[in-house]
């Protein structure tokens, strides 16, 4: 490998220090990574020292907030006269925006309409009984409609029976069956009659 | 107003603690504290109390920009003021001496360092590896993709690493 691979190699190196400490290099990356580290001190040191200082980045201690901070604090929004009053609409919005009170008025909602639906059933059955004499004469009409609609479907079937197919169909086939039994034409009252 | 108490008792420290790394003085840091928690109070009725943590990042971390704009000079003060032995020992293994003070050193060097960093890598550093806020939680608070967030994450630790590299070699000459 010539010096200028070599620092190519170190270059690329450097730039992946951060994720190969967080564990997010890839795993080719990875192998190549820590190969390099193998042949070249420099590398290993920057690692090192990249390691020490993340550590103690890392365990920096919490700070804790003076207690004077917060009654300073304390004292002067306990004089403070510039707060906005809380209205108790715009409160009540402000809990619908944020979504507080989305899921008791969403059941609310559902209870109003089970109730409702419960409601108008109860309703529906009381004042919808059907009496036998006006069963007996929708069943009546019911058979007359049956019998009027099969009474149309047939005369239909035969019209275009007659109309349609027997001169498109039946009476072709019927020449050519006459031509090849006895080499004559059909006879003359069928051809007549049809 | 009770609620409110608790709030600030429960969310005080991690708003002093980002400031004070972010700033690197005390003082300074109470008095951002103090000034974000009373802004905490003047929202206090608008705010969504889910997203909190996120608006105190925010406010917190905006604030220490502003005060950072004030001063120009402010982290060439605080290196030449020098504020040994105001950190708190948070070492939990003691191997000797000499290798303790020799932590402490760097400690030191690292919080010093810490605040020449230029925003949003110094604030990204703060609440990712100091206050250990996940990934999704700084994307939040500062407003940045995910993405870019681990990746200023990464940068900023780079540019750690070569300004600590920096002082010492200065220290040593």
């Amino acid at each position: 490998m010539t010096g200028h691979d070599e620092k190519t190699r170190c270059e690329w190196l450097r730039d992946r220090i951060e994720p190969y400490l967080d564990g997010e290099l890839a795993a080719i990356d990875t192998t190549v990574f820590e190969s390099h580290l193998g042949v070249c001190a420099h590398c290993s040191e920057e690692l090192e020292l990249a390691k020490r200082v993340l550590g103690e980045l890392r365990s920096l201690p919490a700070e804790r907030c003076p207690d004077t901070v917060t009654s300073t604090v304390f004292e002067t929004i306990g004089s403070d006269q510039t707060r906005p009053t809380e209205n108790p609409i715009r409160r009540w919005l402000t809990g619908w925006r944020h979504g507080q009170l989305r899921p008791a008025l969403v059941g609310l909602f559902v209870l109003i309409v089970t109730v409702s639906a419960v409601l108008v059933a109860r309703h529906h059955r009381s004042t919808n009984r059907i009496t036998p004499e006006e069963m007996a004469k929708a069943e009546a009409e019911l058979r007359w409609t049956l019998a009027l609609v099969g009474d149309v479907g047939r005369r239909t079937g035969l019209t275009v029976r007659d109309d349609v197919l027997g001169e498109r169909v039946v009476r072709p086939m019927r020449r050519a069956v006459f031509s090849v039994l006895d080499g004559g034409s059909e006879p003359a009252s069928k051809n007549n009659g049809g | 107003m009770k609620e409110f108490r608790r709030i600030v008792d429960q969310h005080r420290h991690r708003v002093y603690t980002f400031a004070f790394y972010s700033l690197g003085s005390h003082e300074e840091a109470e008095d951002v504290t103090q000034e974000v928690l009373i802004r905490l109070w003047q929202n206090w009725t608008k705010l969504d109390r889910r997203r909190l943590p996120a608006w105190l990042s925010r406010v917190t971390r905006n604030a220490c920009v502003d005060r950072a704009r004030q001063r120009r000079a402010y982290s060439l003060r605080v290196v030449a003021g020098g504020l040994g032995g105001e950190m708190s020992d948070g070492v939990s293994v003691e191997p000797s001496p000499e290798a303790q003070a020799e932590t402490k050193e760097l400690r030191e060097h690292i919080r010093r360092a810490l605040t020449k960093i230029e925003e949003p890598y110094r604030s990204i550093m703060i609440l990712r590896e100091i206050q250990e806020m996940k990934y999704e939680e700084i994307a939040g608070a500062l407003d940045l993709p995910l993405n870019t967030v681990k990746s200023y994450l990464h940068r900023g630790r780079r540019m750690l690493r070569d300004q600590l590299k920096e002082t010492l070699s200065y220290d040593r000459a």
